[in-house]
């Protein structure tokens, strides 16, 4: 499923990336990879961007529609990661 | 070769991903006499400033924070280019060691240019809470350079980080270049070797890393080399498919998944994690933003103190100052010769303007904001007011100018800076001017909020942020090129350092004089010497089609609506004296008050915004903006004064 479509309260795994190079740059540049683990804090009011956090460095980011549509990702079950 | 000068001025250059403390660092190291300028040509900015270190002169540098170096925009693009230039010593790559692993990667890009570098790893008190530990040994021996431990914001370890850099200068020492996968490297050297000779003149950096950008599908080297030989870019473009055709990628990231997977495998070679309590005071505070309504609360509180703060200090810092002020206007009355005194009056006239009007209000809003962007709260805002701001069409970012704005729209425009979109940064010049600055308040205070009472003046206002919005909305949809939207990092919340925070309104405050000041203070000469000899009725009469026909107020309004466009309050400063009473209420009806209340706030940017929109923006958008000022301020103005 795309990272818009992701509920509150569980993990999911980025599984790949869609969508044009330099968009697909940026979100790497900033942290977010393929095998990487996150979760939806809140989505923004107003239809506003996602808050999500990388669970291995605890970093939070804000993502708009538009980048978290170019996500593909997958539930995953909440293990004890480090 | 270039000859260099027996005593070489050392130049050090800060690169570093945002919040990585970089300009906490810079800020640390320097005296207060800092230098902001610009890429020539562009909007990307840097500061420099001169710093003692052990008897050495060092120029330290410091670059926009990038999170890469690829050059998919802008600012990576020229920092890039500005490090390869030759004109930088020692690098300085300031990483947040509790964002280690993220942080690795423009550490490892930083390297394969092949430059003089060493790493400041900061904020490891952070890293210590997230359980992180670092191994500087094995950090040296793995990623072939020195790493020193820095407090940025408590300046501890900054000296060690500097003598450490200058070291570095005299050995020409650069780090140990990353050994990728066999095929990646049989890759980069197969490129290397079909390097011509010509090639290599005309490119003259690093073959290397030519051949790395060139792997990354980089535009600006692949047009380079396809000008010198366009077979070997050919050549270059299958190869580069061969690989990525090899570990079944695609194309533009085969390089960067290799950087990634090599920073990861290096990463927990010199690092170790503890386990940590998740739940510390902090995340609860945190959890405060997260939560629907708190955080829409907590948001909508800090964006009304910022104003209430800075209204009620400001009230009573420009009280203060008025005295002094009052003593020298009397003392310049004295002042025989006729051009000599009105020369003097309108000097104080614009003196006082810029630090009786303005600042009162602007300093306190100012150091509100540097409060709320190191403590973290900044970003949270954005979260909050990005949806509602892409609605009117302005990106989220947007939300600092606009702070700014209500301040002076001086220092707003300049800050439209941050916004990389050249579509969205147009459309925020061109909103700015529309928003009620220091001194637009005071008119309506002083005319609408003494006549007519705080509600009256509370929906004027509202009424000018309405039609920001109404603006805006119409705007974007005229150029629909939109940006992707926020991506964006929410940084944990911290508890801002007052030295930082200081130092950092200075040096906006600093900026805001440059940019304002000299204009503010030559019109109001001028003016003083013009008005001197007479030409209020000139101008009256030439502004009497618009006060008079189209606005229904008296003809001697004209010379402070002229008044205006130089100083904003001068509408309501001059407006005794134009229309010879004591009390304009009484010369005014209520829908006249109105009227030019509504006409003050929404014509045209004042000249010193008017300069800095030419400056930023060029001719053409300045001139746009004042039209649409003028044109909407009449529209409406006419409008109020048929009612």
């Amino acid at each position: 499923m795309k990272l818009t479509e992701i509920k509150r309260g569980k993990l999911f795994e980025i599984t790949s990336f869609i969508g044009n190079r330099e968009m697909v740059a940026k979100m790497n540049a900033i942290g977010l990879y393929t095998n990487q683990i996150i979760k939806l804090l809140r989505t923004g009011p107003f239809g506003g961007p996602l808050l999500i956090e990388e669970t291995t460095s605890g970093g939070r980011l804000m993502i708009a529609d538009k980048f978290a549509r170019s996500v593909e990702v997958r539930e995953i079950e909440d293990v004890e990661t480090r | 070769m270039l000859k260099h000068a027996e005593k070489h001025e050392i130049k050090l250059a800060l690169v570093g991903q945002p919040n990585s403390g970089k300009s906490t660092l810079f800020n640390a190291a320097s005296g207060f006499r800092v230098n902001t300028g610009n890429f020539p040509g562009t909007t990307v900015s840097f500061a420099e400033t001169k710093v003692n270190i052990d008897g050495h002169v060092v120029t330290l540098i410091d670059l926009p924070g990038t999170y890469s170096i690829t050059s998919h925009d802008l600012a990576e693009k020229v920092t890039r280019d500005y490090l390869l230039s030759g004109k930088v010593d020692v690098l300085i790559n300031v990483i947040d060691a509790s964002m280690l692993a993220r942080s690795l990667e423009l550490t490892l890009q930083l390297i394969e240019m092949n430059i003089p570098l060493v790493v400041a790893m900061n904020m490891m008190d952070e890293a210590g809470r997230k359980g992180i530990e670092v191994d500087f040994d094995k950090f040296k021996n793995l990623i072939g350079t020195e790493a020193y431990p820095v407090n940025a914001v408590q300046g501890i370890g900054v000296n060690e980080l500097f003598r450490g850099a200058i070291s570095k200068t005299t050995d020409n020492f650069k780090p140990k270049r990353p050994t990728y996968d066999r095929d990646v490297e049989d890759c980069l050297e197969s490129i290397v070797g079909s390097f011509s000779e010509n090639l290599r003149q005309v490119i003259r950096l690093d073959t290397r890393f030519v051949a790395i950008r060139l792997l990354e599908m980089d535009a600006d080297f692949e047009h380079s080399v396809s000008l010198v030989d366009m077979k070997l870019m050919d050549n270059i473009r299958q190869q580069r498919k061969a690989l990525a055709e090899l570990h079944n990628w695609p194309e533009s990231g085969v390089f960067a998944s290799h950087r990634h997977a090599l920073v990861l495998d290096l990463y927990e070679k010199f690092v170790q994690h503890r386990r940590v309590n998740k739940v510390s005071l902090r995340n609860r505070i945190d959890a405060f933003f997260v939560n629907p309504i708190g955080g829409s609360v907590v948001v909508a509180l800090s964006v009304f103190s910022m104003f209430y703060v800075s209204f009620c200090l400001g009230d009573i810092i420009s009280g203060i100052i008025e005295k002094p002020f009052f003593h020298i206007r009397s003392w310049i009355s004295n002042i025989p010769i006729g051009i000599l005194q009105s020369g003097t009056s309108g000097l104080v006239d614009g003196l006082e303007a810029g630090v009786g009007i303005v600042l009162p209000y602007f300093v306190p809003l100012l150091f509100l904001l540097a409060v709320y962007e190191d403590s973290g709260i900044l970003p949270r805002i954005a979260f909050i007011v990005d949806g509602l701001l892409h609605r009117v069409g302005m990106h989220g970012k947007s939300i600092v100018p606009i702070i700014l704005g209500y301040g002076c729209n001086v220092p707003a425009i300049l800050a439209t800076r941050n916004l990389e979109n050249e579509r969205d940064r147009k459309l925020a010049m061109l909103i700015i001017p529309f928003i009620t600055c220091s001194a637009r308040t005071v008119i309506i205070l002083g005319l609408v909020g003494k006549y007519l009472g705080a509600l009256a003046a509370a929906l004027v206002y509202v009424g000018t942020i309405a039609v920001t919005f109404t603006l805006s909305f119409v705007l974007s949809r005229i150029n629909i090129h939109l940006d992707a939207g926020l991506l964006m990092e929410v940084p944990p919340l911290r508890l801002p350092f007052l030295r930082i925070i200081f130092k950092k309104v200075w040096l906006q405050l600093y900026q805001f004089l440059v940019a304002a000041w000299p204009v503010i203070i030559l019109s109001s000469i001028l003016l003083a010497i013009g008005s001197s000899f007479g030409i209020d009725e000139w101008i009256n009469h030439f502004f009497s089609p618009f006060t008079k026909t189209i606005m229904n107020l008296p003809q001697e309004v004209g010379i402070t609506i002229f008044l205006g466009i130089f100083r904003k309050e001068l509408v309501l400063v001059m407006l005794n004296s134009a229309l010879k009473t004591g009390d304009v209420g009484t010369v005014l009806s209520t829908s006249q008050l109105i009227t030019l209340t509504v006409f003050s706030v929404l014509y045209i940017p004042c000249i010193a915004t008017l300069s800095i929109l030419k400056k930023e923006g060029g001719w053409r958008l300045c001139l746009t903006s004042a039209a649409l000022n003028f044109g909407i301020a009449l529209f409406f103005a006419a409008i109020v004064a048929r009612f």
